[in-house]
């Protein structure tokens, strides 16, 4: 909770010191004055009752009361105007240091569930201001003790019984409230799956190609049971915990209002003995109030803050995540050799290597095909020599330099066309140019990236290339094909030595395929490239072919070498060339 | 203005009509709790007053006693009617919620397809937020606090014109610029709010992709992380400044309802001195009203403040009534359905179609029929209109020109059942959902969730029947992302595991749309072997860019520009040298020749 508390005074400090400064200076100026408010106010009680003998006295005091209610109307308006306007993009600075946070984890973190989860939460943390809470609730505690203080010394004055009977009266508020924090925020804990689950179930429910299958197959019913089913589970667990609460509040209202007739009394033994005039009897109640007032919201301050912490800590605790960009070393690479020294890697909770032991070596300019069955580890070695994945052991090198200990430069080296690639609501444009921003603005490889990817009219077709795709925002909707395309120019555009095509072509018809295939070596030019596909006939026109089988290379070389070694790669080509042959 | 409060109060209306609608009996204890607990302040008032009379003028003791316990009772009452109902509102709550979210769903079960591919409908459906019920309780909740503070200050008026007939009127004369400038700059304060949703909904988009792993890998490779962070920094300035400029606005105008506040504050105070010094008023009425200033001015700002939020919260209303009156796709009457002699044969008859609010057929004068138990492909280049014809089958779009019978019937009058029966589909973007393994497979036939049996055959006719083995949970292993024990598949193993969803259902026709596109040669080749043997006595209707699934086909069609150029059987074709012959020549030269030339 400290640490929490230290940091987030940091974080606010050096993000807004000014408007940090005036905020505490103005809480301060408020709580004074409503401190004198209430002092005032049984001033002004107290002359009313002798208003025959002292009238001008009442009407000092109602004129110094409105001067303070100026002054506190004001002040009022300035913590308005600094917390909605002149705070709001200060505050930024968070959301910009989880988003750069974020994509600098590894890419095997951020497809664990359990981080994005943690994600969800921090970015929750930050909407909801979480850190500016706690700052302000640690600083408010100050001018609310000036305040507790001063308000205590007047009550005081009229009797010390009644500050007791005041400090206990708020007690239960105190421990109710530090019970409820604990318990909600264990709630909300709890509670991250089953909404993650509702809000997944919800958007099935809501959204286009569920929606399709549903009606077709008619599981629409099912689905809907679920949601309501997990969604009453929720609903219910807070409804009993909103229900326990607002009794628990109840009781310490109940509590309060007890000692209040007790003060009452107090007062009216005062009046009796005539300790006090019948003026101070009306201010000395009023004060009372105002104690419990003060010293409840204190309090539930004070226990409120470890509450808070508690979410702020969200944010924090996500920073502590394993970073795989801390590397920060800078060589010049040629891309000369690319190679694996007993690369082997697994996915967290997985039991067993998905890559397993793959020594290699490629040198620049070659072409090279990465076949094998479904879940033989394609994928995962192109995102381990890409740098994507962390190697479990092992290395993977350029020119002899373990990747691993690179900056970010070495990505520069590679482009890509991800088999499950983005596809982004935004302009057709950026949705190329995504690939290497600086050249966002050259119109004309971009339209050349698509002449290659053979959406050569795309730009045409949708009215312009910057008009936005994804129908999320209402932008032009492309099908599957030329989403492919898109992401096809999208790597053609970056100028990486070494390409990297997984699954290029697999939802292209045949002609557009042929086409593209057969321009792949005049598209990869000099560079070194490589392509996962099950469209084994590509590997006819390679310089190289790994087979990859259970997370291993188990064979390599030419087409014709493989085909002469009737192995693997003979069988996976003769299954599928079978089709083709008269 | 004017019509927009009227829309407002008409929401109003309408958010407490619905809501009695479902929950008549807690919504009667709700109303009828507001209004009693809002004469708690001016009661209050009014008991303070005469305890202190009695306290000043004489030393009644009993009357001290009686007024005291009085004004402690009502104290209690007020913390009491807040508890009371509180609790009562989270009845209401969830009574309504039971209520109305299973009809929100319903509606969202019949809302045409096309509303869902349409984008301006789209962004409707996006703005349906998850839980549109909870805006409806607002909206109700604000209208009765609004209520309640009218009856609140409506009593202490009373007690105001009681004092003082001066008093009364100052008191009116300073609220009536309050309401004007409070409301003004809540309306403004809305408006702004409803042009930012947007910007806000693509802000949040920009940051999940973060997070989403498929955009993740581009994201870092390409080093793109500045193009989102500076788009999506630029989205927060804009909303900042437009914020900022309506907020100054809002401030000028709430400071001079605060300074009407003010006014009305001072001018009480100097008032009830008057009045006090010239004895017109007891000393408990000056001092029960000086203690009641600042809560009765909170009073009537928070009236303002409810009817501020009111009015925000009332335009969304707009949304669920418009969601409410989006088209609903036909629904066949049940039961005196006509049994046809034979009820899977398809037959377009000059189909024409295009895409609601676009200008181009997508479909030209289609016509073919398919007969039970045919294996058919549809072949053609991307955007030929193949997917087209197979959502037109599956009813999803009706035909713009032209009709579709199937087994003789219009395929209209078809029931949902019926079509259940006649067809299982694997689209081309299938769905991978982020439950359980047999769910997964069980949503092709939904009544096999429970009989093991029957998924573990499709699996094994989709190839993954080794999955159920490999988890501790076994067809109740959770996949994907959404649970933290949630293991995710690979695509190939997603693509079997939508086939075998396909499989389980018992229907006469497959409809596969690139079933094979992300399986590997052997598996591919294994399927094809499989096919006969799996489809029994099923028909399939396959759109494939592997020809070799169109050879086994007994017809193929071949599609160009949202016609059927050729038909046939693939020898047929091949004679033919046409646009299927092509296709064929290009794709098989990748394994007949020795040596490609490029």
């Amino acid at each position: 909770m400290w640490k929490t508390i230290l940091l987030s005074t940091k974080d606010l400090f050096s993000a807004m010191p000014v408007i940090v400064s005036v905020t505490i200076f103005l809480q301060m100026v408020t709580a004074g004055i409503s401190v004198a408010m209430v002092s005032l106010t049984a001033k002004l009680i107290d002359s009313a009752g002798n208003i025959s003998s002292d009238a001008k006295a009442v009407f000092v005091f109602a004129g110094v009361i409105l001067c303070c209610r100026l002054v506190s109307l004001f002040c009022e308006k300035i913590s308005y105007r600094i917390n909605q306007i002149d705070a709001v993009p200060k505050f930024e600075i968070f959301h910009h240091r989880l988003s750069q946070y974020t994509v600098s984890l590894s890419l095997e973190a951020a497809e664990d569930p359990e981080i994005s989860g943690m994600f969800w939460r921090a970015k929750d943390a930050v909407y909801q201001n979480r850190m500016g809470e706690v700052f302000f609730g640690v600083f408010g505690i100050l001018p609310g003790l000036f305040q507790l203080v001063s308000i205590a010394i007047v009550l005081g004055a009229y009797h010390k019984v009644l500050v007791l009977l005041a400090g206990i009266s708020v007690l239960p508020v105190l421990i109710v409230q530090i019970m409820q924090g604990k318990k909600g925020y264990r709630l909300y804990k709890s509670q991250t799956e089953k909404n993650r689950l509702c809000g997944y179930l919800w958007e099935l429910l809501t959204s286009r190609n569920s929606v399709k299958e549903m009606r077709i197959m008619g599981f629409s019913g099912y689905l809907t049971d679920k949601y309501l089913e997990v969604q009453e589970e929720v609903n219910e667990e807070n409804r009993r915990f909103a229900m326990k609460s607002s009794l628990q509040g109840f009781l310490c209202d109940f509590i309060k209002i007890a000692f209040y007739a007790v003060s009452i009394a107090v007062c009216v033994m005062l009046l009796r003995e005539s300790k006090i005039s019948v003026g101070a009897f009306g201010a000395c109640l009023g004060a009372f109030t105002s104690m419990q007032g003060v010293l409840a919201g204190l309090l539930s301050g004070i226990s409120g803050i470890k509450n808070t912490c508690n979410y702020a800590n969200d944010y924090y605790d996500f920073f502590h995540l394993k970073k795989a960009d801390t590397h920060t070393r800078k060589v010049n690479l040629s891309g000369s050799v690319l190679s694996t020294e007993d690369l082997s890697f697994r996915y967290p909770k997985a039991d067993q290597n998905a890559v397993n032991r793959v020594n290699l070596a490629i040198k620049k300019g070659e072409i090279i095909a990465i076949v094998g069955e479904n879940g033989s580890g394609k994928t995962t070695l192109s995102k381990l020599l890409l740098g994507l994945y962390t190697p479990t052991e092992g290395y993977v090198r350029m020119d002899g330099e373990d990747i691993q200990t690179l900056n970010h430069d070495y990505y520069k080296k590679f482009s890509l066309v991800a088999q499950r690639f983005g596809r982004y609501s935004i302009s057709l444009r950026d949705n190329i140019a995504i690939s290497d921003i600086r050249r966002r603005e050259d119109t004309f490889l971009i339209q050349s990236a698509m002449d290659t990817a053979g959406i050569k009219n795309l730009g045409a077709q949708i009215g312009g290339i910057n008009e936005e795709l994804g129908i999320e925002f209402g932008g032009k909707e492309l099908s599957g094909g030329q989403w492919q395309k898109v992401a096809l120019a999208r790597g053609v555009f970056r100028k990486g030595e070494i390409l990297f095509l997984d699954e290029p072509t697999s939802a292209l018809d045949p002609i557009t395929e042929y086409d593209i295939l057969s321009g792949f070596v005049g598209m990869v030019d000099q560079k070194t490239a490589f392509v996962v596909s099950h469209r084994i006939g590509i590997c006819k026109i390679v310089d190289r072919i790994l087979v990859m089988q259970n997370g291993k290379i188990v064979e390599d070389g030419t087409h014709e070498q493989l085909l002469r070694r009737s192995g693997v790669y003979a069988k996976m080509w003769d299954e599928q060339a079978k089709w083709y042959q008269e | 203005m004017q019509s927009e409060s009227v829309q407002a109060i008409k929401n109003g209306i309408y958010s407490f009509q619905t809501i009695t609608r479902y929950v008549p009996g807690w919504t009667f204890c709700y109303v009828f709790l507001t209004a009693i607990s809002a004469l708690i302040s001016p009661v209050q008032i009014y008991v303070l007053e005469n305890l202190v009379d009695s306290v000043v003028s004489a030393w009644n003791v009993q009357h001290i006693f009686w007024w005291g316990t009085l004004l402690i009772a009502v104290i209690l009452l007020r913390s009491g009617f807040s508890f009371v109902k509180g609790l009562v509102m989270t009845m209401l709550t969830r009574d309504f919620r039971r209520g109305q979210i299973p009809v929100t769903l319903r509606k969202f079960r019949q809302i045409e397809y096309a509303c869902f591919e349409n984008s301006s409908k789209q962004d409707l459906l996006n703005k349906i937020s998850e839980n549109p019920q909870s805006e409806i309780l607002s909206v109700f909740v604000q209208m009765l606090s609004i209520i309640s503070a009218v009856i609140s200050t409506a009593g202490v008026e009373l007690l105001l014109f009681r004092a003082s007939f001066l008093l009364g009127i100052v008191s009116i004369v300073t609220m009536l610029p309050m309401f004007l400038l409070e409301g003004k700059a809540a309306n403004k304060e809305t408006k702004l709010r409803w042009t930012m949703t947007t910007d806000i909904r693509k802000r949040y988009y920009l940051q999940q992709l973060f997070v989403d792993k498929d955009a993740l890998q581009e994201i870092k490779l390409f080093d793109a992380k500045d193009l989102l962070i500076d788009r999506s920094e630029a989205l927060t300035k804009k909303i900042n400044t437009e914020m900022k400029d309506t907020l100054k606005q809002v401030i000028r105008l709430s400071s001079g309802s605060s300074m009407a506040a003010f006014i009305f504050t001072g001018a009480a105070l100097f008032v009830l001195s008057f009045a006090l010094l010239k004895g017109n008023i007891t000393f408990g009425v000056f001092v029960s009203l000086v203690t009641a200033l600042t809560s009765f001015y909170g009073t009537i700002r928070g009236t303002v403040g409810a009817v501020a939020t009111f009015l925000r919260l009332s335009a969304k209303i707009k949304y669920y009534q418009d969601f409410l009156a989006l088209p609903e796709r036909m629904d066949p009457l049940h039961g005196d359905e006509k049994e046809t002699a034979d009820p899977a044969t398809i037959q377009f008859d000059h189909v024409s179609f295009r895409y609601p609010g676009s200008e181009k057929d997508v479909l030209h004068d289609v016509s073919f029929t398919i007969f039970p138990e045919q294996r058919i492909a549809f072949v053609g280049q991307n955007g030929a209109g193949k997917t087209t014809i197979i959502k037109l089958l599956l009813g999803l779009y009706v035909p713009t020109r032209g009709k579709i019978y199937i087994g003789g019937m219009d395929s209209t009058e078809l029931s949902d059942e019926k079509r259940q029966k006649l067809f299982s589909v694997i689209f081309q973007d299938y769905q991978n959902y982020e439950l359980t393994l047999r769910e997964n497979i069980a949503f092709g036939n939904i009544e096999k969730l429970r009989c093991d049996d029957a998924l573990f055959k499709a699996m094994k006719d989709a190839g993954i029947e080794d999955l159920p083995t490999k988890y501790d949970q076994g067809f109740d292993q959770h996949l994907g992302r959404i649970f933290e024990d949630g293991v995710n598949l690979s695509g190939g193993q997603w693509q079997r595991a939508a086939l075998a969803r396909a499989y389980l259902a018992d229907a006469s026709f497959i409809i596969m749309d690139e079933p094979t596109a992300a399986l590997d040669p052997i598996a591919e080749s294994e399927m094809y072997t499989q096919f006969a043997a799996i489809l029994k006595n099923r028909g399939a209707i396959m759109i494939s860019h592997r020809l070799a699934s169109a050879k086994m086909a007994e017809k193929i069609f071949v599609m160009e520009n949202g016609r059927i150029t050729e038909e046939g059987c693939h020898d047929e074709l091949l004679k033919k040298g046409g646009a299927y012959a092509e296709m064929w020549e290009k794709q098989s030269s990748w394994y007949t020749e020795r040596k490609m030339t490029v």
